[in-house]
Parts: structure tokens; C-alpha cells; sequence
């Protein structure tokens, strides 16, 4: 009876140290892509890798526009709409509440996983079909660096484009809501933006365009990481996918943790 | 970090301007090191050198390797070429990484490539279609053509050959072109097949 436990336990433990080691060597990967992004942030500036960085805003963040405008919209009249109810018609803490919970806090957290979801896995499936095609080493034959035509262009394509991208569902949330309500509780919708905007404070929104910009570099340097982590075999590239959303979701909560300790709010 | 598994050199190897080195019997894993290594990486060779532009390149520190990949262009059966990039702007890339492919220079060098693929090796492709398709529409000389027509853009004066057959129908008129556009340059010829390439230089063996 004791042998079988024994085994059992040391199974466990085996199992414990391939995923500790697992994630050391996502950790590192993830370090691997950030200094090679960060050292050549300069070349962004001019030449292929500035057209790689466009090509990637236009795939992460144009092409997201339509499907988030539409959410956008129905979200902000629905929440705006539900508050209002639920907080007895006040108007001054519906619009309190609308603009902390959904336009701050809601607006980042949709994007960032609908970038996540959308471009972090496409992100993870090229690099690691890029890697299974030898094409990490032909960049290097090439004697060009992989972190400013691949790491690079792609962090701060990913990273630029969250930010933008939040901005934008800001205001289709808001113009979203002021419309559902003007339609179905005859706000006026002039005097409700006016309400609104004294509301807006510069440093906050500041802030929140430099955590979208934080939060959409580490989806991409997730999902680069788990690219170049692909081993060869049938499941590399679902591997990939999967590891750059779970391991994502992770960062991304750790990310809008971080900032809630550390950047102080009014 | 060195190697797991060092090749022994039987010959030591010269590169000479224009000439055509061979080295042979190497088995696909060895050939991938020897490639690596002359992409940068640890020298996987335990005895005998490699001779490169006059110097023993095993002993090449890794600042030096920069300035020899900017002087060195790789022909290997996938054509290095970048799938999510267009023919054209893979051939671009190396040359104009900085300039970018929409400048007045990349759009001279666009010129000079059109003009490229009217000689006899490319003739049979069509100038549009070839430069605008992505990587994976290309056939095999395909490939081997656009790393060809790169390569020419590069100007190096090493061409480093990795396991491709060039006595091959469709591949010997693109060597035959290149050398003739790069007169001066040294041909590695890395290979791992059986067949020896009669008359083409110096051929060492590894054991």
C-alpha cells in the first residue's frame, strides 16, 4: 500500500515542478520580448518597421472598430439604463457610478479582452507558426533584429492600439447611453453630456491611456512569448493560442491590480 | 552556450572570392548548426577551422558577426523569405530596413528587380504576379529565385548554400546567374546529401 503513495507523491511532485518550470520559462520568454522591444523602440521611427508597427495597429485596432462600436453601444444604453433604475432616478450618482464603473473601469477591461481574445491569439498563431517555419532564424540570416521587425512593431502596434481603442469605446459609451436614455427616459441629452463632461477629470483619463497602452503591450508580449515558445508537433500552434489567452488574462488582471495599489485615486 | 554535438573538419575549409567551397557529409542536424553558426551562433566545430575573408571564422567574436551576416547572403531551400511579407518587400527588407519599402530608393531598387526578372533564369515568371504574391504561393524555384534576386540586391561577397542541389534543371541557371552577377563573391556550399559536387572547388568532409 505504501509504494503506490509513494509513487503518487512523487508523481505530484513532478507534476508540480514541470509547471513551475513551465511558467519560469514563460516568464523568460516574456522577459526575452520586452528588452528586444524596448531596445529597438527606436527603429519604429522610419523604414519596415514602422510599416510593420501600421500594419498592426490597422489589424488590432481598425479592424476591431465595428464589432466594438456596436457592443459599445448597447452596452453603455443598457448599463446607463439599468443604474438609473436601480439608484432610484438619481441622475448626479447614475452618471457618478456610469462613468467609474463602465467608462473607467469597463471601458479597458472589454477592450483588453477583446484584443486579447482577437488579436493576442492571432499574435501567438503567426509567431509560432513563424518560428515552426524556420523564420526566426532567416531574420537573424537576414542580419536583421527579430525585436525590431518582429517584437517591436508588434508590442507597440498592440500597445498603441488598446490605448486608442479604449478612447474610442469611452465615447461610444457614453454617446451610446445619453441616446438610449434621451430615447427611452426623455433625458436631455445636451444638458446630460454637459453633466458629464464637468465630470471628466484630465488626470484620470491620462492615466487610463497609460494603463490601456500597458495593458495592450502585454497582451502582445504574451502572446509573442508564447509564439516563440512553440515546440514542433501537431499542437503548437493551439498550444500557442491557448497559452497566450490564459497566460494573458493573468497578466491583464495583474496589470489593472498593480495600478490599483499603486496609482493613488480621488 | 556551445553545441551538444562538435563537428570534426577532415580539411580546413577556404572561402576565396569567387570560388566555390564545399562542405559535405553533414547529416540534417549538423547542417542546421553549421547554418546557426554562420547566423551567429557558438562555432559547433571541435577540430579544424573555416576560413572567411582570409581569417579563421571559428574564432569571429559576436560583435563581429554583425558586420560578416551584413556581407553574407543565405540561399536555403525556403528562401528565407518572411510569409506575412509580399515577394517584394522581402526582397526589399534586408536593404532597405531602415529606408522602408514605399521610399523613392526602394522604389529605384523595385525598378532594378522588374529589370532582374527579364533575364533568362526568371523570364517564365510574370513581374506582377511574382513580386506581389506571398511566400507560400510560390513554387520551390520560386523560392530559390526571389532568395536569388535578394541576394543580388545584397551585394555580399560570401553566398552561403544550404543543402540545395544545384545541379538541378530548374535551379543550375539561377546559380549560374548569380555567379555571374556576383563575380567577386565566395560560395559556402553546405550539404548533406550523398552526392558529391563534381568540379565545384575545395570539398571537405566531416566526420
Amino acid at each position: 500500500m505504501s509504494q503506490p503513495k509513494a509513487n503518487r507523491t512523487s508523481a505530484r511532485k513532478r507534476l508540480l515542478r514541470r509547471y513551475f518550470q513551465t511558467r519560469w520559462a514563460d516568464l523568460i520568454a516574456c522577459l526575452r520580448v520586452t528588452t528586444s522591444s524596448l531596445a529597438k523602440m527606436p527603429a519604429l521611427r522610419r523604414g519596415f518597421p514602422r510599416e510593420i508597427f501600421l500594419r498592426q495597429v490597422y489589424f488590432t485596432g481598425i479592424e476591431a472598430l465595428p464589432v466594438l462600436a456596436v457592443a459599445a453601444l448597447l452596452t453603455g444604453g443598457i448599463a446607463i439604463d439599468s443604474l438609473y433604475r436601480i439608484l432610484h432616478r438619481d441622475l448626479t450618482m447614475t452618471l457618478d457610478v456610469f462613468k467609474l464603473l463602465l467608462v473607467e473601469e469597463g471601458s479597458l477591461i472589454l477592450v483588453s479582452l477583446y484584443v486579447l481574445g482577437r488579436s493576442g491569439s492571432a499574435m501567438a498563431a503567426e509567431v509560432s507558426s513563424m518560428k515552426l517555419a524556420g523564420e526566426m532564424d532567416a531574420v537573424r540570416r537576414l542580419g536583421l533584429s527579430r525585436g525590431s521587425v518582429l517584437f517591436a512593431p508588434r508590442v507597440f502596434g498592440c500597445g498603441f492600439s488598446v490605448a486608442a481603442l479604449t478612447l474610442f469605446l469611452q465615447g461610444i459609451l457614453v454617446f451610446g447611453g445619453f441616446a438610449t436614455m434621451a430615447l427611452l427616459r426623455q433625458w436631455d441629452f445636451v444638458l446630460a453630456l454637459e453633466k458629464y463632461a464637468q465630470r471628466i477629470d484630465p488626470i484620470t483619463g491620462i492615466l487610463l491611456m497609460a494603463r490601456s497602452f500597458f495593458a495592450g503591450m502585454a497582451i502582445a508580449i504574451v502572446a509573442c512569448a508564447a509564439g516563440i515558445r512553440s515546440q514542433a508537433g501537431p499542437w503548437a500552434i493551439p498550444v500557442a493560442t491557448r497559452s497566450a489567452v490564459v497566460l494573458g488574462f493573468v497578466v491583464l488582471m495583474a496589470i489593472q491590480f498593480l495600478f490599483l495599489l499603486l496609482v493613488p485615486r480621488s | 552556450m556551445k553545441p551538444a554535438a562538435l563537428l570534426k573538419l577532415k580539411d580546413q575549409p577556404e572561402v576565396s572570392p569567387g570560388e566555390i567551397t564545399v562542405i559535405h557529409g553533414c547529416t540534417r542536424e549538423r547542417l542546421s548548426q553549421l547554418t546557426a553558426w554562420l547566423a551567429g551562433d557558438p562555432p559547433p566545430i571541435q577540430a579544424g577551422v573555416v576560413i572567411i575573408r582570409g581569417e579563421d571564422a571559428t574564432s569571429l567574436k559576436a560583435s563581429e558577426w554583425i558586420a560578416h551576416l551584413r556581407k553574407t547572403a543565405f540561399l536555403t531551400s525556403s528562401g528565407d523569405l518572411l510569409g506575412n511579407l509580399r515577394v517584394w518587400e522581402n526582397l526589399l527588407l534586408p536593404t532597405h530596413e531602415r529606408s522602408g519599402p514605399h521610399g523613392k530608393t526602394a522604389r529605384i531598387t523595385v525598378e532594378k528587380i522588374v529589370a532582374m526578372l527579364s533575364h533568362k533564369p526568371f523570364h517564365e515568371l510574370s513581374p506582377a504576379s511574382f513580386l506581389n504574391a506571398l511566400p507560400y504561393q510560390l513554387s520551390f524555384s520560386g523560392c530559390i529565385s526571389a532568395a536569388a534576386l535578394r541576394a543580388a540586391l545584397q551585394k555580399p561577397d560570401l553566398i552561403v548554400s544550404v543543402d540545395l542541389a544545384w545541379d538541378q534543371e530548374e535551379l543550375a541557371p539561377i546559380k549560374d546567374w548569380l555567379a555571374r552577377m556576383l563575380p567577386q563573391a565566395g560560395w559556402l556550399m553546405l550539404s548533406s546529401g550523398e552526392r558529391l559536387h563534381p568540379g565545384e572547388g575545395n570539398v571537405t568532409l566531416l566526420s
